[in-house]
């Protein structure tokens, strides 16, 4: 069994863990891109465009590729905005572990090399959020050029990696359902149901949070040159490029740990038991390489369990210290521990579908100094917001949770992946954002909004969509009397750097509610 | 288990208000067909151009229409999936129903245009064959076949699954249901009105035909949208996929062993059939 380390807890910077993950690296830099085994084949599992690699110098022009049937069966799996990304990103970084380890032992390294993690949300540790040493080391302790630093890690455009506590939020973790619809409300843990992949707009929780921020908070893009020009962007900050960079690894090992500290941190997160989650999806089998070059398909059901996979995790323990997101809530409106306790979350199978509150009244584009917008409510439906709201004593009583609220910014599209926008609910007039952290909805990345908003992508040029629940907004307005039964005020702050190239536009904005 | 998960995944993509919709569609022109006034010269006269002018003097025009609409509610509700849900979503409760009854309207009012313009181009297409002495089921196979090859089609495709943004409230909501509905209708007629010359021009097998059709439409809708491309598109090549794997499967469990580590090593899949595109997003 192979135990996956934090790696800020690894000695820096080389660690022999780190230090053999650099000559890996180098490694498998080494073979052609026709050998499944390659770093530049295993990258193209995630995503490939042949132009792009081209004009990054990753692909020489000319050089052979695999062959049709290889590259069908391989290349361009990635799965998002859906609730097989975290199984798919799983059974990608186990064969990659082990096509790591073969490499390692090879040059004569540890037989239990296993891939280290990345934990920037640790908030013990002061330096979780800064990207790991090793990886900003020009040179290797024996002299050699560092495999593990990349160039095309802009950052905020300056090299300068800037995530914020924001950014690596675990509310992800609160939730207890793996998967719902996406229909407003909310996507799940895990992501929302598609019976085929193309069905989702919606990002899942934690691919959301804090998946898509690390992405391009990390890759960035360059400060000058064309928008549209998809060169200028780093490595991480587009799908097609993102597993070149050899820290997209141990994000992705982060992200699988945090489906493992979801399961284990209550009894009552569950994976989903529907067969065309644990089988599917129907219309495209996972497939990748062994380390002897071979194939091998799997499916949910394979990766279920991380021993029978061969590794564990060093830690699982529970960031929230077992806090439960109903309980929580509750205690806000005056309910003793023991009574919030009581109150029950309704099971997706259960619940209603998400309904709309409101919207606001045209698209809007987002430019660099951010944009106002006004959700207009439908009366009729707010009221039966603050009815639940108003009804919460009684909830102790063995009822249900008051009615949950969803901001939702539909149909995003832009060129600017690495764009993060940060969107605030009900701003004091006059008030400096960053000064008012309690009105924070969330943090938006664009992973992914090139591609999604392209016609002919698999999206049909709806872009993406992104959920965010404002609850404990609501909450908290309801409480102070400040809740305003005719509109919401939304503002929505570019945090990275907006040109007008960008082109980045929000067909709408809305808020749902679920309730009973 | 793979069959089940197949069957599974294709009835997801379904609503069953829209099956039997479409199913009531079909008892209507069932009816209808034994309404309509065939004459014998229909069924064998060299004359196309006669045989479709004979078809439209022997009935009412009120019955041409009637059949023409249920044409469509036979065919078009299992495509009308995904921007109905989209409608439905997007709507507030208490405007769903006139939401979507804005959308059908629009989207009805394109295709009842494009029965008129299908009609002229039916007998324009017959007039020319004769012209050419061409025998007219090969005249209007040659436009199906050209026309599903083309990029355009597949552009036409890819709009089918656009999904536009919906006001909220008052008159905006309305328009904006009616101009999905409009521009929905526009990419759904361009996308299937070429190939639907076919039942049209073999009134003898009409019916086959639009069964035939009507299943391939269903299974091409549910394809994701795809770059522009010459191509024979299959008609429901993405369900070729899910045949295909399902096969895999069934041969894979039959074969199913531990190697190392990693579970469950599949074996090679076959390679996918020319012209079959995995899903890559």
């Amino acid at each position: 069994m192979h135990t996956r380390r934090n790696v800020w807890r690894l000695s820096q910077p080389w660690d022999d863990i780190l230090l053999w993950y650099a000559k890996g690296v180098r490694e498998l830099q080494t073979r052609p891109i026709t050998d499944p085994t390659s770093w530049t084949s295993l990258a193209a599992i995630h995503g490939f465009d042949q132009d792009l690699w081209t004009a990054l110098g990753y692909l020489k022009p000319n050089s052979p590729l695999p062959s049709d049937a290889n590259q069908a069966r391989f290349w361009k799996q990635c799965q998002h905005q859906t609730w097989h990304f975290l199984p798919w990103h799983r059974g990608y970084l186990s064969s990659f572990e082990a096509i790591m380890r073969a490499a390692i032992v090879k040059l004569g390294g540890p037989d239990d090399w296993a891939l280290p993690y990345w934990n920037y949300s640790d908030s013990q540790d002061p330096n979780a959020r800064k990207l790991p040493t090793a990886f900003g080391q020009a040179r290797l302790p024996d002299g050699k050029a560092n495999p593990l630093l990349v160039t095309r890690r802009y950052g905020d455009g300056t090299g300068r990696i800037a995530i914020t506590p924001a950014d690596v939020a675990l509310n992800a973790l609160r939730e207890t359902e793996f998967s719902a619809n996406g229909d407003g409300g909310t996507t799940g843990f895990g992501g929302p149901q598609t019976a085929f992949q193309h069905d989702g707009f919606n990002n899942g929780e934690i691919e959301s949070l804090p998946h898509n921020n690390i992405h391009v908070l990390v890759g960035g893009r360059q400060p000058d040159g064309d928008p549209q020009d998809a060169s200028i962007y780093g490595l991480m900050s587009i799908p097609d490029t993102a597993a070149l960079d050899p820290i997209f690894w141990l994000h992705h090992a982060n992200i699988d740990r945090l489906w493992e500290v979801w399961l284990s941190r209550d009894s009552a997160n569950r994976n989903p038991s529907d067969e065309q989650w644990l089988s599917g999806p129907a219309d495209h089998a996972f497939a990748m390489p062994n380390p002897d070059g071979t194939g091998r398909n799997f499916t949910a059901a394979d990766v279920l369990d991380t021993t029978k996979l061969g590794y564990i995790y060093d830690d699982t323990s529970d960031p929230l210290e077992g806090a439960v997101r109903v309980a929580t809530r509750m205690t806000r409106f005056g309910l003793s521990p023991a009574d919030a306790a009581n109150v029950r979350e309704i099971p997706v199978a259960q619940r209603k579908p998400a309904e709309l509150v409101g919207a606001n009244d045209r698209s809007i584009q987002i430019g660099s100094e951010g944009i106002q917008t006004l959700v207009k409510f439908d009366q009729g439906v707010s009221r039966k917001i603050v009815d639940s709201l108003r009804a919460s004593p009684s909830f102790a009583a063995g009822g249900g949770e008051p009615d949950r609220v969803f901001l939702n910014l539909e149909n995003i599209r832009g060129v600017n992946d690495a764009a993060v926008l940060d969107v605030y609910v009900n701003l004091p007039k006059g008030a400096r954002p960053e000064d008012n952290p309690h009105h924070l909805a969330g943090a938006v990345s664009l992973f992914g909004v090139r591609k999604a908003t392209r016609p002919d992508s698999a999206h049909g040029g709806n872009g993406i969509s992104q959920t965010m629940e404002i609850t404990d907004i609501v909450d908290r307005l309801h409480l102070d009397n400040a809740l305003d039964l005719d509109h919401l005020d939304v503002h929505i702050v570019p945090r990275t750097e907006i040109r007008p190239g960008d082109d980045i536009s929000v067909q709408r904005v809305s808020v749902y509610r679920q309730g009973q | 288990m793979a069959l089940r998960l197949t069957l599974l995944a294709l009835a997801e993509r379904q609503s069953r208000v829209l099956i039997l919709a479409s199913l009531t569609g079909w008892l209507a022109v069932l009816a209808l067909d034994c309404m309509l006034l065939v004459p014998e010269l229909c069924l064998s006269s060299d004359a196309p151009v006669e045989r479709l002018r004979a078809i439209g003097a022997f009935n009412s025009p009120a019955l041409l229409m009637l059949a023409w609409c249920a044409m469509l509610l036979a065919m078009m509700p299992p495509l009308l999936r995904e921007p109905l849900a989209h409608l439905r979503r997007r709507s507030l409760v208490r405007r769903r129903v006139r939401a979507i009854t804005a959308f059908v309207a629009g989207y009805g009012a394109v295709w009842l245009v494009a029965g008129v313009v299908l009609l002229a181009a039916a007998i324009a297409t017959a007039a020319a064959a004769n012209a050419m002495g061409v025998p007219m089921l090969l005249a209007v196979g040659a436009i199906a076949v050209g026309w599903q090859v083309t990029p355009l089609r597949q552009i036409c495709l890819n709009r089918c699954h656009w999904l536009p943004r919906l006001s909220a409230f008052g008159f905006a909501a309305d328009r904006d249901c009616v101009s999905f509905g409009l521009a929905h209708g526009f990419w759904c007629a361009a996308s299937c009105a070429p190939l639907m010359l076919l039942p049209i021009m073999a009134p003898q097998i009409h019916l086959p035909l639009m069964a035939l059709l009507s299943a391939s439409l269903i299974l091409e809708r549910m394809a994701p949208p795809r770059p522009a491309a010459w191509s024979l598109r299959l008609p429901g090549q993405s369900v070729i996929v899910i045949i295909i794997r399902s096969m895999q499967r069934r041969h894979a469990s039959a074969l199913l062993s531990m190697q190392g580590p990693i579970p469950a090593p599949f074996g090679a899949a076959s390679p996918l059939p020319p012209g079959v595109q995995p899903r890559c997003d």
